[in-house]
């Protein structure tokens, strides 16, 4: 269930060469959207601003109160809960984050894997760190029965990471999906990730240490199309985007112990990718861009973890695969022919 | 069809007077190979007159060829003139045995031809009066100078040219509106869905209206039929004939429920036949506030509408569009945050409208090949329930000086949503003209819809409807420049700069000293 690829799944690799600028996700691509809509969201984010001192004497009282109370430094060890981190990258950071100390708590929809995953790490690090419950991220009463459990298990949640996220493991076009699997894409990813930000930041606005919420972003949640996997480039766009107002969200409410932000792992060689190996550009591109998922873990989780051991306040997007990175890895593919056939053959 | 005719006839009777006049303007030009034609002036002249007339002559074409696939559409409703014509003639002169009967009818069929030409002739002769007198007044105001006479043939020419392509294009528009086009609309029982509806409607198409609510349906059916009922009464003419394919009818969808999309699809087939155009418009929003205070009820009802709903319409009208023979168009609405900015206090719908842009994106990419079109349409701000539940008075300040009613949005999105034509368009009501309007004149607009308490001014939707039917006829000058495509304008403006050029070069060799 881990929510993997970035950015570059249908890379325009034919227009590299004319591209001098190496952001993947710099919105040079979106330039041509920013004329009206922007500017009429431009016009509803101040009335929404406008609105906020209205909103503010009604309801924020509380939130100051509760944000200014007893604040404490947050200091390692971190406790972290992963969603969908039975498998794929989410069982990757919950490792990762174990070594480095901390605790974990995983869950997923399926009691067995979770219980599996429970005792394999165990095994591994010992019996005190890891927690694991069954939680389906679509059901809000199992988000709510999950903030439960963890403030019984671990007291408090300094790094919450929402990690499910869902293809319906099928590639292709919208006209042939199917309803289960739309439904299940849009729920899982938006709705999901939804009810999980809102029940983590209820609960962290509460604690004297505060918190840090990550999103996991996928492919397409720069704006690029994603075509054969439409609804999931949909849902990740949506992800992105609800980061982004949560962020603003927060500020206006003077929110300043929870900060979202948004985690990018690039492409990772999970199940959920390479279920979509079929054709030709797919295959090429995962050989040069992807990383297995506990390479890819490696990279964040110290990244993760810097960012509440330094006390930072500004809200951050931690990218694995960088532009130039994936330009680097692409163009060494062109010149000199390396990772070819890394994990598929090709042709 | 005065455009047309002006069309063939008038490069011919420019090719003389140009001719002489560039002999005459440019005969001292030192070097005319800046503007990169031949050495020779003779020559220049003549390739700049064949340019213009392969310029008009392929826009004349261009409409031929249009208006002859439009009445094959629209099954040969009306006879060709020529056909018509060669019928009567051969009927008069090879059958002399014919009842009196049909030869009157003929007689009056010919009379009916033949004064729509003199019509058009009429028309012709009149304008060429007008510019000649227009013309030969500026000669005599220039007296003879030759400078000035060069002048006033170029704004001649400019005007001429610019008429006839603003002409040409109104034309082009008037075929394209015509023929009843099959339209589905999700949420269409209130807001802009039911507005959208009602402007089909009164343009003479059939349209489904679809809500959660069956007797909601019922009600706009019945409302929507009243409507048309009016406009029949009221219109006369070739807008009666419009109207008379016009119908609507409704089915109960819920739209993130899939069977009952597949159901409304099915429906849509069963009635109309075919889909020509079909807007997501269903979305809803539950007010402004922070994430927190969302029940979980409501993100549900929020994203499986706007996004599972979306999602699942576009699928089920792409797969009813790709069994049909003619092409079909899928408008999603954008609503804010489909730009990409942050959306505080409306998080939930925020992104799922932003995931819909990059929806767009990716469906344009499956559909490249395919005839079904995917489009956006951005209504901008409009005063429906989804803006207004929940809204503050300050908010309310703010909605007096960019928002619309659902019927002005309405009138100016649908013209430009029937003839939509390829893919990928964008259709928004707030253009940047329009924002400046608004900014310019938000000092005007302050107790537009609202008071400084917050109470609507406006008028209730039915007072709006029996105000806005007179007003229907009336012509909008920005809704006339929108429906122009950029491309004119672009043309427009490079010829002006051309013209200004000819007129400062050939100014500036007469000039002593240079």
């Amino acid at each position: 269930m881990a929510a993997t690829t970035t950015l570059s799944f249908h890379f325009p690799y034919r227009k590299l060469s004319s591209r001098s600028q190496f952001s993947l996700s710099s919105p040079s691509s979106r330039l041509k959207s920013y004329t009206v809509a922007s500017r009429y969201n431009l016009c509803i984010s101040t009335t929404a601003t406008l609105s906020l001192l209205a909103f503010r004497s009604p309801n924020s009282p509380t939130f100051l109160a509760k944000a200014t109370r007893n604040t404490q430094p947050m200091l390692p060890p971190f406790n972290v809960l992963i969603t969908g981190s039975t498998k794929g990258i989410g069982y990757a950071l919950a490792k990762e984050f174990l070594k480095a100390g901390d605790n974990v708590l995983i869950c997923s929809r399926s009691d067995e894997r979770v219980e599996a995953a429970v005792q394999s790490l165990r095994v591994e690090f010992g019996e005190q760190y890891v927690w694991g419950t069954k939680c389906d991220v679509r059901n809000a009463e199992d988000v709510k029965n999950l903030v439960s459990f963890a403030q019984e298990k671990l007291k408090y949640i300094d790094i919450w990471i929402n990690n499910a996220g869902s293809n319906a493991y099928s590639y292709k076009p919208l006209v042939e999906a199917s309803d289960e699997d739309l439904i299940e894409v849009v729920t899982t990813n938006t709705l999901g990730l939804m009810i999980c930000c809102r029940e983590a930041i209820k609960m962290m606005v509460d604690q004297p240490r505060g918190g840090h919420i990550f999103n996991i972003d996928g492919a397409g949640s720069d704006g690029r199309p994603t075509p054969r996997f439409a609804a999931y480039g949909a849902t990740k766009r949506s992800v992105v985007h609800l980061t982004k107002s949560l962020q603003a969200e927060l500020k206006m409410q003077d929110v300043k112990n929870v900060l979202v932000h948004n985690l990018s792992p690039g492409m990772v060689t999970t199940d959920l990718l390479m279920s979509g190996v079929n054709t030709k550009q797919a295959k090429f591109f995962i050989n040069v861009l992807a990383e297995p998922a506990e390479v890819v873990a490696e990279y964040l989780v110290p990244n993760i973890r810097s960012i509440p051991a330094n006390g930072s306040k500004k809200p951050t997007y931690i990218r694995f695969l960088t532009g130039l990175k994936a330009y680097s890895q692409i163009f060494s593919r062109l010149a000199f022919g390396a990772r070819r056939n890394r994990y598929i053959l090709e042709d | 069809m005065a455009a047309v005719v002006k069309l063939h006839v008038f490069p011919d009777s420019l090719n003389r007077p140009k001719t002489r006049f560039f002999r005459r303007g440019f005969g001292s030009c030192p070097s005319p190979g800046v503007l990169g034609f031949g050495h020779d002036c003779d020559r220049f002249s003549v390739r700049e007159c064949r340019a213009f007339r392969t310029e008009d002559g392929g826009d004349a074409k261009e409409k031929k060829s249009r208006n002859l696939k439009k009445s094959e559409v629209n099954s040969k409703r009306e006879s060709g003139f020529w056909s018509s014509l060669q019928s009567i003639l051969l009927r008069n002169f090879m059958v002399g045995s014919k009842s009196d009967d049909e030869y009157r009818q003929a007689v009056v069929k010919v009379e009916g031809l033949l004064s729509s030409i003199a019509i058009q002739i009429g028309r012709y002769i009149v304008t060429m009066m007008s510019t000649g007198v227009i013309l030969s007044i500026g000669f005599q105001m220039s007296g003879g100078d030759s400078q000035m006479d060069a002048l006033i043939w170029y704004s001649w020419l400019g005007g001429v040219i610019i008429g006839t392509m603003i002409g040409a294009n109104m034309v082009l528009e008037e075929h394209c509106r015509a023929g009843p086009r099959n339209v589905v609309i999700t949420g269409s029982t209130r807001g802009l869905g039911k507005a959208l509806a009602r402007e089909f409607l009164l343009s003479g198409d059939r349209v489904i209206v679809t809500s959660r609510s069956l007797e909601s349906v019922q009600a706009t059916v019945k409302e929507l039929e009243e409507n048309l009922k009016e406009g029949i009464a009221n219109s006369v003419g070739s807008s009666l004939t419009k109207l008379s394919h016009a119908k609507v009818v409704g089915i109960a969808c819920d739209v993130c429920e899939p069977h009952d999309v597949q159901r409304l699809a099915a429906f849509a087939v069963k009635e109309l036949g075919y889909v020509d155009i079909w807007i997501n418009n269903a979305g809803t929003n539950k007010g402004f506030r922070p994430l927190l205070q969302f029940s979980d009820e409501d993100i549900k009802q929020i994203v499986s509408t706007n996004l599972v709903g979306s999602i699942l319409c576009t699928r089920e009208a792409m797969r009813v569009m790709r069994n049909q023979a003619n092409a079909g168009h899928i408008f999603n609405m954008d609503g804010a945050g489909s730009g990409g900015s942050s959306t505080p206090l409306t998080a939930v719908y925020g992104s799922t409208k932003c995931g819909l842009r990059q929806l767009q994106g990716s469906l344009l990419k499956e559909c490249k090949r395919s005839k079904v079109g995917v489009h956006t349409a951005s209504p901008g701000m409009v005063l429906t329930d989804l803006l207004l539940s929940g809204s503050t008075v300050q908010n309310r300040q703010m909605f007096n000086i960019i928002c619309e009613l659902p019927e002005t949005v309405a009138r100016t999105l649908v013209p430009r949503m029937r003839v939509v034509k390829g893919t990928g368009k964008a259709i928004n009501y707030l253009t940047p003209p329009r924002i400046l309007l608004a900014l310019v004149t938000a000092w005007l607009r302050r107790g537009r819809w609202f008071d400084d308490q917050g109470r609507a001014l406006y008028a209730a939707e039915a007072d709006r409807l029996r105000n806005w039917a007179e007003d229907r006829a009336r012509f909008s000058f920005t809704d006339a420049m929108e429906m122009y495509t950029e491309n004119t304008w672009l043309s427009v403006f490079s010829l002006s700069v051309v013209c200004a050029f000819i007129i400062l070069s050939s100014t500036g060799n007469n000039m002593p000293g240079t």
